[in-house]
């Protein structure tokens, strides 16, 4: 039979059957709990194959403890959860690293990672940790962009980082303050040496 | 169960390895967790699901340490940029053109270690001096650095296969300006070698025209020996530069054009 001859039979929708949305419960390290659909979780790589391994019913979802995410915080899960839900049933790119990546940062996730630095680095270490592989692109792109056309100077105060001199200063003054002994006998040291005697003792 | 059954069963219960073993067994056979961790309840009790779950993620995930300390797990991430995982530094420095990326190298010495490891732009490069300018090229962009009237220099930076061009003026001299580019090249692990072409110095004796080329962008502990005609890298005394000169000449007086060095970086034969 053609296609074109195929009987046309009108669908009652309503009277299929709508497979029920599975939502996994996960918990962060200062133990906020996050419920993600399970579409969303295929964003990770990470949770996606922990959650197949699992084998979790409807019913394990909810009676089960929530799955523990040790490493991330309830501020950062929230904003990956986000993230995943908002861009759930995306094809998630593959980097075989044989073209350099032309990388867009899409409105939603400019206005979700307009956030201070501490959480940005967060954020990132997180899309790593978890293998979320567009969301980690995205948010380096972010931290790339931030360092356009600014100086190195500049840069230290993006970043909040101490140039290598004032590095090495707080590491000596750290010495100092765990050992102050060691100041007084370096600087009696340089007087001895001053006053011509090579003998410290 | 009999005498030696309890005994192994003694035995697995006490035995931290045994326990994580027989968890990195069933995880690789795929089995859901929740089943995993009823079987094993018959052997190992007292065991919590959170301490399971923990194992049969790590293993699931391709960590397969046995012996690895929970303790040392990062809790809470550093969250600075020197401190982010290699990959992600890599993805960071690629969305980086060249100027930027030798600036986030002059941030500090941490953050510099970290993007020279991952940095690829120097694979290839070619620098060319002239009286008024120094074009650094690589694969991806080029930046040339012209004098301008105030004494200073003028950066332009061009992405390869794209017109857009980026002007910047510098606050420091061209001199100064090509020194500190090309220092950061040849301390990058990465850079393998470059070609050097100028007609700056094109009345020096042929010899010594690396010295002259090369030398201000070395520092004071390397040494060029002009018999070999190889330079010494200050990062390791394993890496050696070669160079080779060679002279360019046009027209029918053959006059000489330019000066073009090929620099390359090569192994020590004695380590």
């Amino acid at each position: 039979m053609s296609v074109e001859n195929a009987p046309v039979v009108d669908v009652d929708e309503a009277a299929i059957p709508v497979e029920k949305k599975m939502y996994y419960r996960f918990e962060s390290n200062d133990k906020k709990e996050f419920r993600v659909s399970e579409l969303a979780i295929q964003q990770s790589e990470t949770l996606n194959r922990l959650v197949e391994a699992m084998g979790y019913t409807s019913e394990d979802v909810e009676n089960k403890p929530a799955i523990a995410i040790e490493n991330i915080d309830g501020k950062t899960l929230k904003l990956v959860f986000q993230w995943c839900e908002h861009h759930k049933g995306e094809a998630i790119p593959v980097d075989d690293g044989s073209v350099p990546k032309i990388v867009e940062i899409p409105e939603f996730d400019a206005k979700l990672m307009d956030i201070d630095n501490g959480l940005l680095f967060k954020l990132i270490w997180a899309a790593d940790y978890l293998n979320i592989v567009q969301l980690l692109n995205v948010s380096c792109k972010k931290v790339a962009n931030m360092a356009q056309g600014k100086t190195p100077a500049q840069l230290r105060r993006v970043y909040l980082l101490p140039s290598d001199e004032e590095d090495e200063a707080a590491k000596r003054a750290a010495q100092e303050a765990q050992d102050p002994r060691a100041r007084e006998v370096e600087e009696e040291f340089e007087e001895r040496k001053r006053q011509g005697g090579n003998s410290f003792f | 169960m009999g005498k030696k059954a309890r005994h192994l069963k003694k035995f697995l219960t006490k035995n931290e390895l045994a326990y994580r073993t027989c968890i990195l067994y069933e995880s690789m056979h795929g089995k859901p967790a929740q089943e995993v961790y009823d079987k094993m309840q018959k052997v190992f009790p007292k065991r919590d699901y959170y301490t399971f779950q923990y194992w049969y993620f790590r293993f699931l995930n391709g960590n397969y340490d046995l012996n690895h300390d929970p303790s040392l797990d990062p809790k809470n991430p550093d969250a600075t940029l020197p401190k982010m995982p290699i990959n992600v530094m890599e993805k960071i420095v690629d969305c980086l053109d060249l100027v930027d990326t030798l600036s986030t190298g002059k941030v500090c010495r941490e953050l510099r270690d970290k993007v020279d490891k991952v940095n690829k732009m120097f694979d290839e490069v070619e620098v060319r001096f002239k009286l008024d300018h120094v074009i650094v090229e690589t694969r991806r962009q080029s930046i040339a650095y012209r004098s301008n009237q105030n004494g200073g220099a003028c950066l332009t930076v061009k992405r390869r296969k794209c017109d857009k061009e980026v002007h910047k003026e510098c606050k420091k001299t061209l001199e100064e300006c090509d020194y500190l580019e090309m220092a950061i090249c040849f301390k990058n692990p990465n850079f393998k070698g470059c070609y050097l072409s100028s007609n700056v110095y094109q009345y020096l004796p042929e010899q010594e025209y690396p010295v002259f080329l090369v030398e201000r962008v070395m520092p004071d502990q390397t040494f060029y020996d002009i018999i070999t005609g190889k330079y010494w890298d200050w990062h390791s005394t394993q890496d050696l530069f070669n160079i080779t000169a060679t002279e360019v000449k046009c027209g029918p007086h053959r006059m000489l054009e330019y000066v073009e060095l090929r620099i390359e970086r090569i192994r020590n034969q004695n380590s």
